[in-house]
C-alpha cells in the first residue's frame, strides 16, 4: 500500500504561492489499477515522482509498504511521460539489462531476467537492435519493460498510452491487467486520456495540488460536475444522452 | 493546393522500407496519416520535409517538382521540449530574426501569429516558455515551428500528451489552419481529428491505402485487427457499417445518428 498522509510539495519553500501539493491525503492499494488523473500542470507528475523517490515532500509523510513482495529488487519503478528521458541503453538488451546490473546480479539471473521482460513485450528477437531504430510507441514499450525486469513492487506509469498506437494501447492493457490479476506489481496510471478512465478500478482527481475526489471508478461516473480539463469518457457521454432520450 | 505522391519507395540502404505509396494530400481538409508504431509514419513526414533522402518516385506540388525548401515545415513529437530561448516571444519569432526581417515586421508578424495560436501577446509575450501548461506550451511549440507560414505544414503526434481541453483547443487551430495550408498530420488518435471532410492515409505493412472518413470507419467497424475503434463505437454502430454517413467517433454525434436511424 502506498498511503499519503497529509504531504505538501512546493518548489520554492519560501513562496506560498509555490505549492505544486497542498497537504493531500491519500492511499493507493495493489490488486487495482489506480487511475491518477486531472488537467496538464495540476501535480499529477509530482505525486509520481514523490512515489519513486525523485522528489522529497516539504512536508507530511509518505509510507510504502508491501505485503506480495517478500524480496524485491527495489521498492517503486516509473515510467517517465517522454521515453526518450529514460532509455540509457544503445541496443533494445543493453537498456533492459542496465538496471540489473546495478543490482549485482549473476549474468544468468540477468539474462533470464532479460529473457522473460522481453518476451512479455514480444522483443526477443530484437534484442541487437539499436534503440535509435524504434519508433516512439516501441521505445515506450521498451521502457516498461525494462522497469518490469526489474521486478519492482510499484510502478507508475507516466501517461503511458500518450505515445502508443491503438493496437499497443490494448496489448498495453491486456499486460496491465496481469500485472493486477497477479498482484505481483501494484499499479498507478497518470493519464489524460478520458478513454484510459474506463480501464481504472480507482480513481483519484487532482485538482490544482488539492484531492478532488478518490474512490470507485462506479462513484466518479455518478458525479455530478468535473473540475475544468477533464472529462468523462465519450461512451459514458453516449449512455447518458441515449437513457435522457428514453 | 495539391500536394502528390506517385510511386514513392521508401528504402533504408539496401531494405526497401515502404511503398509504393501514392497519394494526393490538399489544404481545405486535415490530411491524417495513420498506422501502427515503426510503420513508416514519421519517416514518411522526414521523406517530405527532405530529411529522409533515400527514396524513388516523385513529388509535386501544384504540379510542379516539389523540393522543399522554404516551403515546408516539420514539428516532430514533444516539440516543447526543445525550447532554447527565454521567452516566448523569443521562442516564436526566432526564425523570422534569423531571416533578418525588421525589427517591426518581426512584432508585428509574431504577434499576429501569437494570436492565430491563441496565445494573446499582452499575455504571453514575456512569459517563459517552460512556465506554461502542456496545452500552451506545444501551441508555443507549434507557433515557433510555423511562424514562416509554409505551404505545406507537417505535425508528428500534435495531440499526444495534452489534457482534453488542450487537445480541443489545439484542434480547432490545426482545423482553421488547414484552409491556407496543407496540414499532414501523423496520428494515433485520428477520432480526434477526424471530421467529415478528413482525408486518411493508412500505412500497413508495406502497402499504403487512401480512405476517406466513411470508409475508413465502416471497414474499422467491421474489423477491429484493421483499426481498433473504441469498443463502445463499435458496440453502437456494428449495424449501421452500410451507412453512407456514418457519425465521428463524438458522443453526441453518435446519439444523433441513432436517433436519425430510429426514426426512419
Amino acid at each position: 500500500m502506498i498511503l499519503f498522509d497529509r504531504v505538501s510539495f512546493c518548489y520554492n519553500k519560501n513562496q506560498e504561492t509555490s505549492f505544486i501539493l497542498k497537504e493531500v491525503s491519500f492511499s493507493f492499494k495493489k490488486g487495482a489499477v489506480n487511475g491518477l488523473i486531472g488537467k496538464n500542470g495540476c501535480g499529477k507528475s509530482t505525486i509520481a515522482r514523490l512515489i519513486v523517490g525523485l522528489l522529497e515532500p516539504s512536508d507530511g509523510k509518505i509510507t510504502i509498504t508491501d505485503e506480495f513482495n517478500a524480496k524485491p529488487y527495489y521498492f517503486s519503478g516509473m515510467i517517465f511521460q517522454n521515453p526518450d528521458n529514460q532509455i540509457v541503453g544503445t541496443t533494445i538488451g543493453d537498456d533492459i539489462a542496465f538496471g540489473l546490473e546495478n543490482f549485482n546480479l549473476s549474468s544468468d539471473e540477468i539474462n533470464d531476467s532479460i529473457n522473460k521482460a522481453a518476451s512479455l513485450f514480444h522483443f526477443e528477437n530484437m534484442l541487437d537492435i539499436p534503440v535509435s531504430k524504434l519508433s516512439g510507441g516501441q521505445k515506450q514499450m521498451l521502457c516498461i519493460a525494462s522497469v518490469i525486469a526489474l521486478n519492482p513492487c510499484w510502478i507508475v506509469f507516466d501517461e503511458p498510452t500518450s505515445h502508443l498506437d491503438p493496437w499497443a494501447r490494448i496489448e498495453f492493457w491486456k499486460i496491465i491487467n496481469e500485472l493486477v490479476i497477479n498482484k505481483t506489481i501494484g499499479i498507478i496510471v497518470i493519464s489524460q486520456l478520458p478513454e484510459d478512465i474506463n480501464r481504472f478500478d480507482n480513481i483519484c482527481v487532482l485538482n490544482d495540488g488539492e484531492i478532488y475526489f478518490n474512490d470507485s471508478v462506479n462513484k466518479f461516473k455518478e458525479l455530478k460536475s468535473l473540475p475544468y480539463g477533464i472529462e468523462f469518457p465519450e461512451g459514458w457521454k453516449l449512455e447518458k444522452l441515449l437513457e435522457d432520450e428514453k | 493546393m495539391i500536394l502528390n505522391l506517385t510511386d514513392i519507395n521508401i528504402s533504408f540502404g539496401k531494405n526497401h522500407f515502404l511503398g509504393p505509396i501514392n497519394a494526393s494530400f490538399e489544404n481545405g481538409c486535415l490530411n491524417l496519416i495513420v498506422g501502427r508504431s515503426g510503420s513508416g509514419k514519421s519517416t514518411l513526414l522526414k521523406l517530405l520535409a527532405g530529411f529522409h533522402k533515400e527514396f524513388t518516385g516523385s513529388i509535386t506540388l501544384d504540379y510542379d517538382k516539389f523540393i522543399p525548401d522554404g516551403n515546408i515545415s516539420l514539428t516532430f513529437q514533444n516539440p516543447e521540449t526543445i525550447f532554447f530561448n527565454s521567452t516566448v516571444f523569443d521562442e516564436v519569432s526566432y526564425s523570422l530574426k534569423i531571416s533578418n526581417l525588421k525589427e517591426n515586421e518581426i512584432k508585428e508578424k509574431t504577434n499576429k501569429w501569437l494570436k492565430t495560436w491563441g496565445l494573446s501577446s499582452a499575455l504571453y509575450s514575456e512569459k517563459y516558455p517552460f512556465n506554461l501548461s502542456g496545452g500552451e506550451k506545444r501551441r508555443v511549440a507549434l507557433a515557433a515551428c510555423t511562424i514562416l507560414e509554409p505551404k505545406v505544414i507537417l505535425l508528428d503526434e500534435p495531440l499526444a500528451g495534452l489534457d482534453r481541453v488542450g487537445q480541443k483547443d489545439l484542434s480547432e487551430i490545426i482545423n482553421s489552419l488547414a484552409k491556407e495550408h496543407i496540414v499532414i498530420i501523423v496520428t494515433h488518435e485520428p477520432e480526434l481529428l477526424i471530421n467529415n471532410n478528413s482525408h486518411i492515409l493508412f500505412i500497413d505493412g508495406v502497402y499504403t491505402k487512401e480512405f476517406n472518413v466513411n470508409d475508413f470507419l465502416s471497414k474499422a467497424i467491421q474489423n477491429s485487427d484493421f483499426y481498433p475503434l473504441p469498443e463502445w463505437y463499435v458496440e453502437n454502430l456494428k449495424y449501421y457499417v452500410n451507412s453512407q454517413k456514418l457519425p465521428i467517433v463524438k458522443a453526441e454525434e453518435v446519439a444523433n445518428f441513432l436517433e436519425n436511424q430510429k426514426n426512419k
